[in-house]
Formats: structure tokens, sequence, C-alpha cells
């Protein structure tokens, strides 16, 4: 199951409907792209069921329905509800040095808020800005201005902000944003939103790359549906996943679309049923089809480097790690994940395969370095989290944990040291949401936390210390946040008086604060010191648009 | 026993809230330096109630062969029904764990502490002089314990229940109230552990005691205070889902904590502040064993029980490995108890099986069933050497059903097994024990403060037998069988183990609604039935049992109706006279006890402005203070 991997080691998750995407079971898989960092991976849908032992057979062009396969195993078939790539729907807040900026589209202008002092300093941006990104290393952010079609840039200069005089124009429709690792280059592109994929004519096809050394910018197209952008770990190309296969965007003086790499030998693929990743070298990318039990790999540097590689039984989820080294596949009709070198060096036979005894585990979430793959199954009640140890000399390692609630999506903190769950109630609960945190290197006890509010939003800091879990609940007006102390568990609830805004709950690093911007008139952002939990509110200016950095 | 358990004992799902039996002198010896007072108060708190059914309703339907009372281990008198065998009999019933709810109040020297939640302040009584002073404390002081102090002096800390913190209060000894400081605990926090040296007050939540949590409340967090040095600190840790009983080691330096998930334990005393060391699993399959289950630790830490409803074996925990040893034994075990020293576990089988026709010829003839046979050996082992014969499904039987037997096939052995786990050599031997056969149903043990004798009873049926087994390792395992005339409830031994205070519950219809027994243990001499003019045992759900302070020569009965009926009954030990005391008010849970420095039993009652009521212990002379803020619970 894939995660945006996101600037710096902050992870934003954002579950806004989280509820409603448990039970649909078309979640969402196509919305996987947040405006990713350096090293981006892409996620993508993964439903499909599953059926054991599918020994081989199974169609590239299948739309996801159970296998008829037996084969191979003993035993009564096991049947696995589709997953669900909640993971992948997030958000991501950033934030450039000690401020947290936050655009308003109503009044056309930007608030930058120093974390450290709460001082506040408007800008005047463009015609309804709109979607921010911070530029890497902390050199600034970047606002579409959605009317004007244009980009207004904020520069650091020593404890200042100010803005930088360019006139650098985007596509019309832009509303997601690529960086690159060196902060060149800054790519505008159209996330198709889901109330617009059915339109044959809504493409999205355009992209706009933003050269802030030479401050111009080009628009470039691509392929249909753009579903996620990610630039290499060296800023030299950029990748845009697309219905139509992989356009591969060469960056540099005069960036352009160099190739369109083919994902499928079938051009009438759907490409909703697919899970596409790149490697952070831009090497490869890796495609997992829903119901299948093959992947692909595609050599992104040529037209016809795509290869298949057959493994018995549907996959029903693939993650690749963040260093590109490794992929795991979940297989649970067989009760096993597969270990994938990447790119891969063997046949399939050779790949190294991990039992999961009693266990069905069709989802994999795997930890930033790799450390951990993190298993479970949220295409159905199952409460069961498997943490499958990776690390050199631990033979791979095995322990489950009950989480007493079904688990829908698990994201690590940065270091592996521990995750946090999102779950549905337990049965027979009175509690509104549920969440966990489970250390995950030694052997302690998880902490179940029961919310009045569904969880919403999730925030690690860099060093893997402190999370912040968002809470919210618009029909009972519960709103909140947890400050959850990864080491022991501790988990403080701060009340917030208005609903946490979309994609708005980050970290602030230089101010070992987090923040929850809220939607309120006139703009509301409560900051909470993650070392003592404290919370402190600005309302009144504003800030009621969604919160970057 | 061990050393220092604090709260409650065994947490079953379906027994939640049943209070049950005590440990007695540890917790009050690492309050009082010197150990020079030994008492306890058992409170009885909406035991069955929380089970949701009566013991009669668990007994009704179950068991229907269960003894008549007139029956002695050696005479082989009792008869047992066969017809009951087959599918496990009454096994499937669980005794009712009766000490679970209690706490152990415990009084400070001639001092008793007392906490008025609504008025937000501390009273302190001098149990001597019956005078009173008092101190504010934070918002909502709920929960109490007493920590070490110079010698006249008193020190209490106390949960404030609103504003989410812990005063510290200290006495001089003229009675004059400071308070010291105040330190965050988390919120929920509903009970104490305490070092015996008295460093770190550990607030936590007994899971227990809550009525219908919300599953998703794992009440999880403790708050670490330590008490030292010039600046006190309080650090906030996560343990295991529903916390059920908390240990402290004899070197006050590891915490234990027994949840659903295992055992936390927590090292106090790192320089980074206390913090969860490690977690041991109870299971090898922890994810999946959900069986509620009881533990009992050792005072030093070293090894844990572990027993699971309707499971036919023990989990002997080594600690320090997390290395787990399961001992299979005959038949469901349905209780657990660990010696004081730390030397014997005792398990109890209620119901097992043995080959058909050494139930026919051997029915009646108990003894000591020898060492256990091979683990698992064709599931037709014969275990007792002596005794009632062949237990059929020997160590090897992991279930209650026992499989295997020749023609005619097994029967239900007319009594219980009694089943010595030896702590030293279990876990390297786990076939090696030693089980006595008695011609008695009994599902339940009591050891008591010294574990010379075990109390063996049961509450799951309506049985009136109480068997005393000496556990004494050099003698012959001596054992003989009282009637109590009416069905027992629960056991407690006095703190020397020369009695035993056992709760009755008369049958519907009887002319008394409760009634107690004092039995002399060291003794073989007839005990004294009483009856009581308000229950003993919980005739409902909601229902509060009887509360029960023993020490070495007194004992304490107090009952009450809910309403005009309340009473409490002074024994006197050996000479097992029993004097009745009228109260003019509804006893509080939790708030009666003895304190021998003032010679003194008190009552602490439900009364808008306070009210407790003093017993001299030798005249019989009440004394009741009425009208200052008494209304909470009473501890030390």
């Amino acid at each position: 199951m894939h995660r945006e991997l996101l600037s710096g080691s902050v992870l934003v998750v954002l579950l806004a409907v989280l509820g409603a995407a448990c039970s649909s079971a078309d979640a969402s898989p196509t919305a996987g792209s947040a405006d990713g960092g350096p090293g981006a991976a892409q996620g993508s849908g993964a439903d499909g069921a599953v059926n054991p032992g599918a020994g081989g057979g199974s169609s590239n062009t299948g739309g996801g329905g159970p296998s008829s396969g037996m084969g191979g195993g003993a035993g009564a078939p096991i049947v696995v509800p589709p997953e669900k790539e909640l993971e992948a729907s997030f958000l991501a807040p950033v934030t450039t040095g000690k401020y947290v900026f936050s655009a308003n589209p109503e009044s056309g202008r930007v608030a930058v808020i120093d974390a450290t002092t709460y001082a506040v300093k408007l800008f005047n941006a463009g015609f309804r800005p709109t979607y921010l990104t911070a530029i890497p290393d902390g050199r600034g952010a970047l606002v579409i201005n959605d009317q004007s079609h244009d980009v207004t840039w904020f520069e650091l200069s020593g404890d200042d902000v100010k803005l930088v005089d360019a006139a650098l124009a985007v596509h019309v429709g832009a509303n997601a944003w690529a960086t690159s690792p060196d902060g060149r280059f800054a790519i505008a592109w159209t996330r198709t939103e889901k109330e617009q994929m059915a339109d044959p004519t809504a493409g999205s096809q355009t992209i706009t790359v933003l050269d802030l050394r030479e401050r111009t910018s080009k628009a470039l197209t691509v392929g249909f549906h753009p579903s996620a952008v990610v630039v290499d770990d060296r800023s030299r190309r950029a990748f845009v996943v697309t219905d139509d296969g992989v356009s591969v965007v060469e960056l540099g003086d005069d960036p352009e679309v160099s190739l369109l790499a083919p994902v499928s030998e079938d051009p009438l693929e759907d490409a909703g049923t697919r899970d596409v990743s790149v490697l952070p070298d831009g090497s490869y990318a890796v495609v997992r089809l829903e119901g299948s039990s093959k992947f692909r790999i595609v050599d992104l540097s040529r037209d016809d480097g795509l290869r298949a590689y057959e493994l018995g039984a549907p996959i029903t989820d693939l993650d690749l790690s963040r260093d590109g080294k490794l992929a795991v596949a979940a297989l649970p009709g067989v009760r096993q994940v597969v270990i994938v070198p990447m790119p891969p060096t063997g046949d399939a036979p050779s790949f190294e395969r991990v039992s999961i005894p009693g266990e069905i585990t069709s989802s994999v979430s795997l930890s930033d370095d790799s450390e951990l793959a993190l298993l479970f199954q949220n295409g159905d009640d199952n409460s069961h989290l498997t943490v499958l140890d990776l690390r050199e000399g631990r033979s791979r390692a095995l322990h489950t944990v009950d989480l007493k609630g079904p688990v829908k999506a698990v994201f690590a903190a940065p270091g592996a040291a521990s995750a946090i769950t999102f779950q549905t109630p337990i049965t027979g609960s009175r509690k509104s949401g549920l969440f966990s945190g489970v250390p995950t290197l030694v052997s302690r006890a998880a902490k179940i936390v029961g919310t009045d509010a569904q969880p919403k939003a999730l925030a690690f800091d860099q060093a893997g210390a402190y999370a912040l879990v968002t809470v919210g609940d618009e029909k009972t007006s519960v709103h909140g946040v947890y400050r959850v102390r990864l080491d022991t568990m501790q988990e403080d609830f701060v009340e917030l008086a208005s609903p946490p805004a979309p994609g708005a709950t980050g970290i602030v690093e230089d101010a070992a604060r987090g923040f929850v911007a809220q939607s309120h008139p006139e703009g509301r952002i409560t900051f909470v010191d993650l070392e003592t939990a404290r919370a402190h509110t600005i309302t009144g200016f504003e800030l009621a648009a969604r919160i970057d950095q | 026993m061990p050393a220092r358990a604090f709260a409650s004992k065994a947490r079953f799902a379906r027994c939640r809230g049943v209070a049950r039996r005590l440990h007695l002198a540890p917790a009050e010896e690492h309050v009082q330096s010197g150990a020079r007072l030994v008492y306890a108060v058992l409170w009885m708190l909406a035991a069955v109630s929380a089970c949701g059914m009566s013991a009669d309703d668990l007994a009704a339907d179950n068991h229907k062969g269960a003894p008549e009372p007139s029956g002695n281990a050696t005479a082989g008198t009792t008869s047992i029904n066969p017809g009951v065998g087959g599918s496990g009999g009454s096994a499937a019933v669980p005794e009712v764990e009766a000490d679970r709810a209690f706490r152990i109040p415990v009084v400070s020297g001639h001092w008793v502490w007392t906490a008025n939640p609504k008025s937000g302040r501390v009273a302190l009584i001098d149990a001597e002089k019956f005078t009173v002073k008092t101190a504010l404390a934070g918002a909502e002081p709920t929960y109490l314990a007493a920590l070490p102090a110079d010698d006249g002096g008193s020190r209490a800390i106390v949960i404030n229940n609103v504003s989410h913190d812990a005063t510290l209060l200290s006495a001089d000894s003229a009675g004059e109230i400071a308070v010291t400081l105040s330190l965050p605990v988390h919120v929920g926090a509903n009970a104490w552990a305490i070092t015996a040296d008295g460093r770190f007050a550990v607030a936590w939540t007994d899971a227990g005691v809550i009525q219908n949590p919300d599953p998703s409340e794992g009440f999880q967090d403790i708050t670490v205070l330590d008490l030292s040095g010039a600046a006190p600190r309080s650090k906030r840790l996560s343990v295991g889902y529903r916390p059920a009983r908390v240990f402290v080691d004899d070197d006050d330096r590891h915490l234990y904590i027994v949840t659903d998930a295992g055992i936390d334990v927590v090292d106090l005393e790192p320089s980074e502040g206390p913090v969860v060391a490690r977690e041991i699993a109870l299971s090898k399959d922890p994810a999946n064993d959900t069986a509620p289950r009881e533990v009992e630790m050792t005072p030093d830490g070293a090894m844990a029980f572990v027993r699971r409803e309707g499971k036919a074996f023990v989990t002997v925990v080594d600690v320090a490995s997390g290395e787990l040893t399961d001992v299979n034994l005959p038949g469901v075990v349905t209780d657990l108890d660990l010696s004081r020293d730390a030397s014997m576990a005792v398990a109890i089988v209620r119901e097992y099986f043995v080959a058909a026709e050494s139930a026919a010829a051997g029915a009646g003839n108990s003894g000591d069933g020898g060492s256990a046979g091979e683990q698992g050996v064709g599931g037709g082992a014969e275990l007792a050497s002596g005794g009632v014969g062949g237990l059929v499904g020997g160590a090897g039987g992991a279930d209650s059903t026992a499989q295997g037997g020749e023609s005619p096939g097994p029967r239900l052995a007319p009594g219980s097994l009694a089943v010595m786990l030896p702590v030293a050599t279990i876990a390297r031997q786990p076939t090696s024990f030693q089980t006595v056969a008695i011609d008695e149903v009994f599902g339940s043990v009591e050891l008591g403060p010294q574990g010379d004798t075990a109390l063996l009873y049961s509450n799951a049926i309506p049985s009136s037998h109480l068997t005393l087994l000496g556990l004494a390792q050099d003698a012959a395992r001596g054992r003989r069988t009282v009637d109590l005339k009416v069905p027992i409830f629960s056991a407690f031994a006095s703190t020397d183990g020369a009695h035993a205070v056992v709760l009755l519950r008369p049958p519907p219809g009887s002319k008394q609604p409760g009634a107690f027994a004092v039995v002399p243990v060291a003794k073989n001499l007839p005990p004294k039935i009483q009856g009581t003019l308000a229950p003993t045992a919980p005739a409902k759900a909601g229902d509060a049992a009887a509360l029960v302070a023993v020490t070495d020569d007194r004992a304490l009965v107090t009952v009450s109706d809910g309403a005009s009926a309340n009473y409490t009954y002074m024994i006197r030990m050996p000479e097992l006279t029993v004097d009745q005391f009228s109260l003019d008010s509804v006893p509080l849970p939790q708030a009666s006890g003895i304190v021998p420095e003032a010679n003194q039993a008190f009552v602490a009652q439900r009364h808008p402005e306070g009210r407790i009521t003093f017993i001299d212990l030798e005249t019989k002379e009440l004394h009741t203070l009425t009208g200052f803020e008494l209304s909470a619970g009473v501890s030390k």
C-alpha cells in the first residue's frame, strides 16, 4: 500500500472521509498523489478480490473480479475482500523553516505565521491564491493563483519572508505541485478530481514546469489523467503517471517530454485498476494490476522496457521502499508476502517469500527506510496488525498484535520505532473513532485510543518522537487533536473550537510545534507544543484557506 | 501469595466488578516500617452483579451431582452424579472471583485518612483521641493511599478526580496536615501502587472497577510519581490494554502490570526516569489468545503463573527470559493462588475424569495423587498413584474434556483436585507436581497470608463444605472438611492463618438474610456459624457483599441492605465470640477496617456531613463521629 513521501520526513495523512471511504468499494485509488517532495512515490489503487492458489492464468486485462483459479494450496479457499487505498488519499501540509503559510482565496492574501512567536504577516498574492507548496531546503513557498493562472513566490531571506518579483504563469486548472529535491524546479499539474474522471474531455494533460533558477515557466503536454508526478532524486527527470503510461520529462534548461513509457501491453487496459510506483532514481516503475497475480517492471529509459513477473497468487498490494531497493507484495490467498529486490535481478521463483501463518494480510505499508513491513487487512473487519521485521539479521521475525478495532490504515513513524493505525470503532463501542499507537521494534503494548470523532489527519515529526492525530466530526461538532508521545504512547487531547481544515495538520520542526488550521471565517490555527502539549490558538486573521508552507 | 499486589486480582471479562478475596499483610508492611501491623479490610463489592447472574444462577444448571453437605474427605460418603460427566459438566461455570474489586484501606499508625470528593477536603482522624483535622486537596479528592512516615506522623497521597492531579499530604504527630505538593496524573486514575520505601507512587486505572467501559477505553495510562528529592516528578507511561493488577517487586525497582496484552515491566530507576522496559507476552499467540485470565507473580518478580478461564493448563512465565511453559492438568483450572513465600502455586481443578472402573471402585477414597504422569501419554495415563485412582487424560490433556481411556470410557470423578506446583522447578519439569484428590467439590482456593493451609470451597455450586488442606512440605498433607451448613460465598484467612472467616449465602427463604462462619484452622474445633441481619453475599446484580476485616485475633464483618439494616459484627478469636453492633447509616464501600495501634475498628458511613463509628476492640465501646466531612472512601 502506497504512501506519499514528503519533503523532509514529515508525513501528513489526511483521511478526510475515512468512514465513507471504508464503506465504499471504489475507494479512490487514483487520488493517490500529493504534492510530492524529493523521491516522492506514487500510490494507486489496490482493489481486487483474491482467490488462493490462483496458479497462473490470471489475465492482465481483468477488471479486478475474483479469480476462480484453484490449484496449489490445501484447505478452504481464502477469499479476501478488496483492499482500500486510504493512505493514498492524504494531502501534505509542509512548513518552511519556522513559518506556516496559509492562503486565502477570498481575500487574495497569504498569511505567513511565525510558529515560534505567533506573529502573522500578510502578503497580497494573485487572484485566488489557493494551492501552496514549499520549496525544498527551506527556500520559501509557492502558491498557485487559481484565477490569475500564475504563481506567487515567497522567499525566505534570513529571518524574514519576502515576495519574489517574478512573473511565472501556470496553465489553467493547475491544482497540484511537485518539486525537485534541489529546489530548482517546481511542476504545477492538474490532479483530476473524482467527478471529472468520467469526462473524456477533462484530460488534464497540461503541466507547467517552473525553473526557479532561471525564473521561467514552460507548459508541456503529458498523458491522459495524470495521477501522480514525481521527480527523481537527482532532479534531472520528472515522471508523470497517466492513463497512457508514464510520461518522462527531461528537466534541465529546456524541459521537454522525452518518452511515454507504456505500463501495459494492452492499450485498452483500465488504468483505474493499476497501481504505479516510480523508483526514486527514476530508473523503473513498478506496476500492480488489481486482481492479478503478476506485477510489472517498466524501464523508464525505453519505450519497450516492460517485463512481468508471476507470483502465483493475486497480489492485493505492493509497496515500494523509499530507497527503491525493494518492494513487498501481499498475497493473502496463500498467506504470504513476497520480497522483491528492485529492480528484480532474477526470475519470480527466486524472490523471497515469507509466510504469515494464521493471518490474512492483504495490505502492506513499509516504513521509510524499509526496516519494517506493516501488514494488515482493511477490506474486512480485521483488528490484527502484523509486523514483519526486514532488518538484517532479524530472520524476518514476525509478531501480530490485536488492536481491538478493525484496522483501516497504518503509518510507520520515521525511524520505524512506532506506527499509528487508523481504525473503525470496536463493535459495541460508543466512540465515533479509534486509533492506536503501536510500538513496532520492541515488544510493547499498543495504545488503543477511542475518540469522540473520526481521525482525519496525522503528522509525524522528523525524529519520529511525536505525532499529531486530528479528529473531527461535523455532526457532533467534536473537533480536536491528540498529541502523541511515541516513546511512551502518552496521548493528550487538545480540543479545537472549530473544524480542522482539510490537509491542514502539520509539524513546524524549527519551532517544535505542531499545528492544525481550522475552518473559521476569520482564520484560526492552533499550535501544539510537541513537548508539553500546550496549545496556542490564533483566531481572527485570514487563515480560512488550505494551509501549506 | 505475592508480596505486594495492588488492587484487583484476576480480571475475568464475565465477572468484571466482582469483589473477591483479600491480599493481606504485605500491603501494610510496606507502609508501616517494621511491619508491626497486619490487618486487612475486605470489601466485597457488587461481586456477582458484574457477572450478570448470582451464584445461585451460576449453579442452577450445573453440577447436578453436587455433594450433599455431609461428605468428608476420607469418609467416601460424598455422592457425585456421574451423569454430568461427558461434556465437562460445571467446569464451564467459573468460580466467582470474590476478591476482585476491593482495595485495602491502610491505616497509618493510629491515623485514619479519609477524602471527601464533594468538599475537596481530606480529613485525618486520630483513632485514639477521635479528633479530626482537615485540609484542602485538589478538585474531587477521591483515591487515597498511605505513604511511609516518620514516627508519630503520617503521610498520604490522594488522586483528585477532576483536577487530574495528586496531592501529597503530611501530618505531624499532632495531626496537623500540610499539603506538600501536587503533581499531575492521567485522566481516570483510580488506584495506587506504592513502593515499600515510599519513593514511588504509581497511579493507575483499575479497569475492573469501572462500570460498563467502552471497549475502546483501554485505561492504558499509568503515572509514576517520583516523590524523592527536592523536585518530585510525574511521568506518564502507557501499558497494555485494561490493567488488572500491579505488583511491585521486593527491591522496589520494578513494577509489573498485568494487562490483557501481557505483563508490562516498568523500570522505576533509569536515568531518564521510569520507562516501560519490556512487555512479556503470556501466550505464544497473544493476538488470538483471548481467554480471560488470572495472573499471579512471585514477590521477586521472577515468575508469573497464568490461569485461563476454561483451560486445563497453567502457563508458567519466566519473567527474565519471557519463556513460557504450559503445565497441563487433568481438567479445567478454576482457581490459582500462590503461597506467600512463593514456594508453591496451588491450582484447583474442580472437575476431572477417571477411568470408569476406578471411579466406580474408588469413589470416596482420597489421597495424595503423587507425581504427575508423563505429559500426553496416550491420553489415558494414570496420574494419581493413590486416592481416587487413575485420572483420565493425565497431564497431557489440554481441554476439560479429557480424551482417551479404555472402554467403558472415562467418568467424572467424585471430587476435585488441588495441584501443588513447585515454583522453583515447575518450569523445567512441567510434569512434576503433586496432586491431591479429595472427595469434595471445590473450585476456589484461598491460601491466606501464611499459606500453611489452603481453604478450598466452591461458590459456583451451592456447597457448604470448606476443606482445609495442609500445605507444609515436611508433613503429610493433612486435610479435613468442615460443614458450614450454609453454602459458601467466599473465605478469608486470618493474618496468622489460625482462623478463617467465611461468608455464607443462605438459601432463599432462610430466616436470616446473611450468615458467616468463623472456622478454627489451626485446631480441629467446631466452627461458629452466625446469622446476620443483612446479606453477606450479593443477592442480585448490583448488590454489595459484606465487608470483612481480619487481624490475628479480631475480625469485623459489616453488612447492609443498603437501607435501614446496617450492622457490623466483631469477632474475637480464638474465643469465637461474636458481638453485633447496629450502625446509624449505610456503611461506605471500602471504608471499614481495624486500627490495631489504636485498638479500634472503624466503619465509615454514608452521611451528608460525614460519619464514622469506632469500636474498641477490647471494651466494645462505640464512638461515632458525625458532622464532619467523611463522606468519601476511607483509607489509611
